[in-house]
């Protein structure tokens, strides 16, 4: 046990630093963010101001792409074992949504001390409609939306190689195709997006995205012990 | 104990191994031997649970593998294995933390024995170099089984000995279970104390060194003086040029006519009559 807790720190840490493409995808979309501030503050453009925390869900995105695609090979090569790969990998995704939340909260509130008077300043946590219901409850609603955006990207990036990944993307094209040109659908996309972002109550939102990231995690267990070396 | 029953793989219409039933014991050194595409990798990763068999089961200490159930004791590394690009102190630095029995003091002193550069990045390497420090990632893992693919490839002839040498010392020191694939086949007698000959996908031969340098020769003559001879023995290939006729034995030497020679015939020469087939040239 103890050298299977080793094992999953040790995963997690090899990941982070084997995350490179993501950490420069991620740096860019934060020098646009910069310039946007610069740009705001010295009149170059208008005042909407997109907060700059914020292009760090990008990192969301892209580290799961990279663990799943690349590292789970490498890290195996090294007499790595799928146990550790699983639970080191959640490790990573918890670190970065926790992360992530923390630096968007934090960097909300400095910038609308420093600017607020100056910027319409963007956030997704007020966009969202978790900024309502506080700091501390916009963090956790946060965290939980980023970790099931890290592990649904996380899942269907490894089955991109097999005949059902393929079918999953269509499946999920087709609906979005399908869904948003017919009113009736498109309300249950709404709904969808509404129960894991915007709804009011606080724990509906939270527990809709923890129990599908659950599923999707539990959904990718059996995705990982076939998956081949 | 490795536990191989009726184990098939297929990949579409082609069969890569194909119907395949043996057991290999403890603490041994097995070569395994077979020309490209004969199956050789595929079954270590077979074993190793890095893939799947079509059909039949493999047991590794009496518990099944597969995909699912990759065996903790045992260490596959393929010679083109992707590694992180980073420099080899780092890797094995990784490989010692996510295996608590990797033993990194003989991991540094073999990057030494093969002058391999720790401060350099994996991609700086040869592809001889690679390879090695991929068979050290898995020597170094302390598993009981170690599976190692072509391990010798791209290796000039000094660093092949230092392998041996060293193979020879860590299996001295930690006696475990090893399999080892090559095409350098007189080379091997130095370490492996089986063989087993693959060909298309079966076992077509599983036999010890000593046992091949006893039953292994060639005998040549005229031919019809030699067709008598052969009709009791284990004929492996046999070819015709003139008149003339060499056949490739493989059976217990026995009383040979004084009109007839009888050589002795090298590894090499053995495998490449086994697996290559009888032709006659008139």
């Amino acid at each position: 046990m103890k050298n299977n807790s080793k094992a999953i720190w040790t995963v997690a840490k090899i990941n982070f630093q084997q995350l490179t493409p993501s950490y420069i995808v991620t740096a860019a979309f934060t020098v646009v963010g910069i310039y946007n501030l610069i740009a705001c503050l010295t009149g170059m453009t208008d005042n909407y101001y997109v907060d700059m925390a914020n292009y760090l869900y990008v990192l969301a995105v892209m580290a799961p792409i990279i663990i799943s695609s690349r590292n789970f090979k490498r890290i195996m090569h090294l007499n790595g074992n799928k146990k550790a790969f699983y639970w080191g990998a959640m490790l990573n995704y918890g670190i970065i949504a926790t992360g992530i939340s923390l630096i968007v909260i934090i960097f909300f509130v400095f910038t609308k001390a420093i600017f607020g008077s100056r910027l319409i300043i963007n956030n997704l946590v007020d966009i969202f409609g978790w900024w309502q219901h506080g700091a501390v409850i916009a963090l956790f609603q946060q965290f939980l939306f980023l970790l099931l955006i890290e592990v649904v990207v996380h899942t269907l990036t490894s089955i991109q190689n097999r005949w059902y990944g393929w079918v999953i993307d269509g499946v999920l094209l087709a609906i979005i195709g399908i869904f948003i040109p017919i009113p009736e659908l498109r309300n249950v996309l709404a709904g969808f997006f509404d129960m894991i972002i915007f709804h009011s109550s606080v724990l509906t939102q939270m527990i809709s995205c923890f129990a599908l990231l659950t599923i999707s995690y539990l959904l990718y267990l059996p995705i990982l012990q076939r998956k081949k070396i | 104990m490795i536990k191989l029953q009726d184990v098939t793989k297929r990949y579409g219409n082609s069969t890569a191994i194909d119907h395949i039933s043996i057991n290999l014991e403890d603490n041994k050194i097995y070569c395994l031997l077979g020309c490209n595409g004969a199956g050789k990798t595929t079954l270590m990763k077979m074993i190793a649970g890095h893939i799947n068999a079509s059909g039949g089961s493999i047991e590794v200490d009496g518990k099944l593998v597969n995909t699912a159930q990759m065996p903790d004791t045992v260490s596959f590394i393929g010679n083109r294995a992707a590694q992180f690009n980073t420099k080899l102190n780092n890797l094995i630095h990784m490989a010692s933390e996510l295996d608590s029995e990797f033993d990194r003091a003989f991991a540094f002193r073999m990057t030494k024995k093969f002058h391999l550069d720790t401060d350099k990045k994996i991609r700086q390497l040869s592809f001889g170099m690679q390879t090695m420090f991929n068979t050290l990632l898995s020597l170094a893992s302390n598993r009981k089984i170690i599976l190692l693919d072509e391990p010798l490839l791209g290796l000039d002839a000094i660093m092949r000995n230092n392998f041996y040498n060293l193979l020879n010392d860590s299996f001295e020191n930690y006696p475990r279970t090893i399999m080892l694939s090559t095409h350098l086949i007189d080379e091997m007698t130095k370490s492996a104390e089986e063989l087993i000959i693959l060909d298309k996908g079966k076992v077509i031969l599983r036999s010890t060194i000593n046992d091949i340098d006893e039953k292994a020769y060639a005998i040549t003559g005229a031919a019809g003086t030699i067709a008598p001879v052969l009709e009791n023995l284990n004929v492996i290939s046999s070819k015709t040029i003139g008149g003339h006729t060499t056949a490739y034995i493989f059976d217990e030497q026995s009383e040979i006519p004084a009109a007839l020679a009888v050589q002795s015939v090298g590894l090499q020469e053995f495998f490449i009559n086994l697996v290559g087939g009888d032709f006659d040239e008139e």
